[in-house]
């Protein structure tokens, strides 16, 4: 054989190998062998249609949450006023707009606005003064800031109220403009969910007690996987402060520990820590009562501090929310202040000093890098803000699969495939005999191939990709039926099997080409409009269309090239 | 060798084209009228609304069901039974909130009898957003006693929660789905019969019209994308061909779909997609020859030569569309309820694809080949 021909050859080996080597962890599923995990362990995901689980779209109500805030600040600007002697007839906020028309008893009450109180909210702006009214609106780069940042925060609530339900593979994504799409593989009770997600946010501070020990009592007989730690951090005057708390990796299992601890009064609420890559979660005690909660923050922002070079999070308060700041912060300097976000802790500062002006600062972990500081901080500007702005959420789509149901749907597609592909191999075999054969031989690669590749990605399959699965191999025969009603033609009009061979393959190529390119112009055109299973058909007969021009055109010339290498034979089955 | 048709086969296609151009021209019109007239029978994909799976163990027939459904206050509901032992049905209602506004109306009655006037600040319900509804009353009140006070009054919610800023009252009342109501109907209505919901599909009225607007103009990208390609690989007088089949390819399957009144959804637009791409790839099979042959036969018409190289084309076509044709057959017997209508659009594109590639698309080159060649004629005689 000719030196190209072993080329192609060990290549289709390779091929032929690594798409075996690739869907070992599918089809073994768990019965993979821990070595082989470890070297590869990608495998094909099951869509939502197929596994059993829920799927949501949920909408953020960014217009409703930015006119909320007009209102309430609506409402704010009358005690504002009262307190700076301002008097006024009316504050009300423009219907269908965020703006606030203000009317004041008098001309100068109006300039003593503008001049004493507007200028401490940077945000808004004067859009028109007339006789003694004055309109004011939130200003555009404020608002443009608002629009960008709430969908990042809808989704930090979704994950931090997702991962409550400890779904594996959960998935959370961005859908368009003001949509967010959530994943639950598994989940078997839709109805909690939905009530769950569709909360707005809450975000609250508390005072940390870390000087209260609730769990050394219960240190000797902790449940496994849960364990008790100290750690000392530096308080009031440098003086070390030693907390107590409980550390597991399971927070099912320590929620359950908790609700038996006697609280003396206190809060229990958890947190995350991150130890050696691992997330753990971990206990925080907590004061009962709330002095201050998220709906006082007007902005947060990441900052770098340029002398230190370090990111830190900068946020401001409105002016009821400055004043419970100042006091909260100047009565308990040393202890640390926990920012908890739906119940759950995001993070635990040190209040460095009293904070008075409204504007605080947060300073991030010593022990890190410039890029991880940075991450932290945005991670941490998005949850105050969920509180600043909580934008509601809506669930605008909802489907859930039940897990008989996926099992049914995966018994039909496998059937489908199993039958269909059976039918059109046969098929090929009568028609085409030897040739038929060959065209088998490269259809069933293709299969495999297709499954491989799909691996290899991680790829969904969903009920509608198994029938585009089926479709593609009875479309992947086109390729071979134009290849061997080619040969055929040629061999009529008198040329051997070898140069038959030659002719028909080379002719035909750019049809085949062409004809698969349309095709698959199509398959990514629908992937980019469709919804889940659709985008899992469509990413099937992508990934078909490719697989299939290799086995199609490559793998079976191989065999056919390798069969009729020699002048001599005369006679060709096909 | 087997062989369907047999070498040297010479149908005249060519000739009987304005027969076929002016039937498809009829089935095309038709498509449109059944299409202008009934509409499609848009899934919850695309009309919005919600889909119910269930199964029972023991049968039930679907007037029991229909009675059952309509009782709980639901329009529009579209019953199908699957498979033959009435055990396993998917209910269809046009409703996306399990509760009306005349509902939601009597529960505001409700709480203002209860709790006062002046203490409820605002109530909102709104059937887009699904099963809730929002309270703000003027106090803190009691979640428990708030449950209480709905649940014996018999709205069925599953949770009160306090939402929003501290210095104010509002409260988040959540519903049970419509699926969950269906369910306690069946069970109270039918002595003894378990059911078990397998399968909850509900799509908001909003997202539904959004997906029905991308959905189309996915067809039409993937249009017009496709007729570019063409005219760009092939020749200016190849891609009118092309894209006029396609319109015609997925104009008659959709009045098709139309006329039957089969359930058109996101699959159903898939299938759809994946018959333009397969009856452009036998469009492309048959050009391609064409080209190959306006090369060979210098001396013959462009009517012969598309006659010549749809008969040389005619054994592969007619065997790729055996072969589709087997696949979609099986899918449309073992695929489920999930893929009928996509299984039925490529059993029904597949033929009709194969169809237009030989009957509409050549005679288009035709005829725009004659329509140059007109103009190229009478320029040169002036």
């Amino acid at each position: 054989m000719e030196k190209s021909w072993w080329y192609k050859f060990w290549f289709t080996i390779c091929v032929i190998i690594l798409s075996f080597a690739y869907l070992i962890p599918t089809f073994m599923g768990d019965k993979t062998p821990e070595w082989y995990k470890k070297l590869n362990d990608r495998r094909i995901r099951l869509g939502l249609d197929l596994q059993g689980g829920m799927h949501l779209v949920l909408g953020v109500d960014i217009d409703k949450a930015i006119s909320d805030k007009a209102d309430s600040f609506a409402t704010d600007l009358e005690s504002i006023l009262k307190e700076k002697g301002i008097e006024f007839n009316k504050i009300e906020r423009v219907d269908d707009s965020y703006q606030i028309k203000i009317s004041f008893k008098s001309h100068e009450h109006a300039v003593s606005f503008e001049e004493k109180v507007i200028k401490e909210y940077p945000q808004f702006t004067i859009v028109n003064r007339g006789g003694n009214d004055i309109i004011i609106d939130f200003n555009d780069e404020y608002v443009a800031n608002l629009k960008m940042t709430a969908i990042d925060q809808a989704m930090k609530t979704l994950t931090n109220r997702v991962d409550e339900f400890g779904v594996a593979e959960r998935s959370i994504a961005k859908k368009g403009d003001n949509a967010i799409l959530v994943q639950l593989p598994g989940l078997t009770d839709p109805e909690r969910a939905k009530g769950l997600l569709g909360q707005t946010a809450q975000l609250e501070f508390k005072l940390v007690e870390d000087t209260v020990d609730l769990f050394s009592q219960y240190k000797d007989n902790l449940p496994e996987g849960i364990t008790f730690d100290r750690a000392i951090y530096e308080g009031k005057d440098g003086q070390p402060v030693t907390e107590h708390y409980l550390v597991s990796k399971d927070k099912e299992k320590l929620l359950n520990f908790i609700k038996g601890v006697d609280t003396k009064g206190y809060q229990i609420v958890l947190g995350k820590e991150q130890r050696e890559l691992e997330t753990y979660y971990r206990t925080y005690v907590v004061q009962k009562k709330t002095p201050l909660t998220g709906e006082f923050i007007t902005r947060t922002d990441v900052l770098i501090d340029h002398e230190e070079n370090r990111p830190y999070v900068g946020l401001s308060f409105d002016v009821q929310g400055a004043k419970i700041f100042e006091k909260l912060t100047g009565d308990n300097v040393g202890r640390r202040m926990a920012i908890v976000l739906d119940n759950f802790v995001d993070s635990a500062p040190v209040i460095k000093e009293k904070i008075s002006g409204g504007n605080a600062r947060i300073t991030l972990g010593a022990m890190k890098s410039y890029e991880e500081l940075l991450e932290e901080a945005n991670d941490l500007a998005i949850v105050l803000r969920s509180g600043a702005l909580p934008a509601p959420v809506e669930i605008l789509e909802e489907r859930t699969v039940g897990p008989t149901l996926g099992k049914d749907s995966i018994d039909k597609g496998i059937k489908s495939i199993v039958i269909g592909t059976l039918l059109v191999l046969l098929f090929m075999m009568i028609y085409y005999k030897l040739s038929g054969l060959i065209a088998d031989f490269a259809l069933v690669l293709n299969l495999f191939l297709i499954l491989a590749i799909m691996a290899f990605f991680e790829a969904t399959l969903t009920l509608p990709g198994m029938a585009g699965l089926v479709l593609t191999l009875a479309m992947a025969v086109d390729a071979n039926v134009l290849i061997n009603e080619r040969i055929r033609e040629e061999v009529r009009a008198g040329k051997t099997p070898k140069a038959a061979i030659e002719v028909g393959y080379g002719k035909v190529f750019w049809t085949i080409f062409d004809a698969n390119l349309t095709t698959l112009i199509s398959a990514i055109i629908l992937f980019q409009f469709g919804t889940g299973p659709i985008r899992g058909f469509a990413v099937t007969v992508t990934i078909g269309i490719i697989a299939s021009m290799f086995t199609a055109i490559v793998v079976t010339r191989l065999v056919m090239d390798r069969i009729y290498h020699s002048h001599k034979i005369e006679k060709i089955s096909i | 060798m087997l062989e369907i048709i047999k070498p040297g086969t010479n149908f005249d296609f060519v000739g009987k084209n304005k027969f076929f151009v002016s039937l498809s021209s009829i089935f095309v019109v038709l498509s449109l009228i059944c299409l202008f007239s009934m509409g499609l029978n848009f899934g919850i994909d695309f009309s919005g609304g919600t889909e119910i799976h269930l199964r029972f163990d023991k049968p039930i027939s679907v007037e029991q069901i229909r009675v059952i459904v309509e009782k709980s206050g639901y329009t529009k509901a579209n019953i199908l039974s699957i498979g033959e032992e009435q055990k396993e049905y998917v209910i269809r209602v046009a409703e996306f909130a399990s509760i009306k506004d005349s509902e939601a109306q009597r529960i505001k009655e409700l709480l203002i009898s209860n709790y006062g006037k002046d203490k409820i600040k605002k109530f909102k319900f709104s059937g887009e957003a699904g099963d809730k509804f929002e309270i703000k009353f003027t106090e803190e009140v009691d979640i428990s006693k708030l449950k209480e006070f709905l649940i014996s009054n018999k709205v069925d919610c599953i949770d009160v929660k306090r939402e929003g800023k501290t210095t104010e009252f509002q409260y988040l009342v959540i519903l049970a789905g419509i699926s969950k109501k269906i369910e306690e109907a069946i069970t109270r209505e039918v002595a003894g019969v378990k059911v078990e919901i397998i399968g909850v599909d509900a799509v908001g009225p909003q997202v539904g019209k959004d997906l029905r607007t991308s959905g189309l103009l996915a067809a039409i990208y993937s249009l017009i994308a496709i007729t570019i390609y063409v005219a760009f690989r092939f020749d200016f007088r190849f891609a009118p061909g092309a894209f006029i089949s396609l319109l015609h390819d997925g104009l008659i399957t959709i009045g098709v779909l139309s006329l039957i009144r089969l359930e058109f959804d996101m699959t159903g637009l898939a299938a759809i997609m994946t018959l333009l791409g397969y009856s452009i790839n036998d469009t492309i099979v048959v050009y391609d020859r064409i080209r190959e042959n306006l090369v060979k036969y210098k001396t013959k018409t462009l009517a012969e030569i598309i006659n010549i190289s749809v008969n040389e084309m005619l054994a592969r076509s007619i065997i790729t569309s055996l072969t589709v044709l087997l696949v979609a057959s099986v899918l449309l017997f073992y695929g489920g309820h999930t893929l009928r209508t996509f299984s039925f659009v490529m059993f029904f594109g597949v033929i009709i694809g194969t169809y237009s590639s030989i009957y509409i698309a050549a005679p288009i080159s035709l005829y725009i080949e004659r329509f140059i060649n007109y103009y190229k004629l009478r320029s040169v005689n002036r």
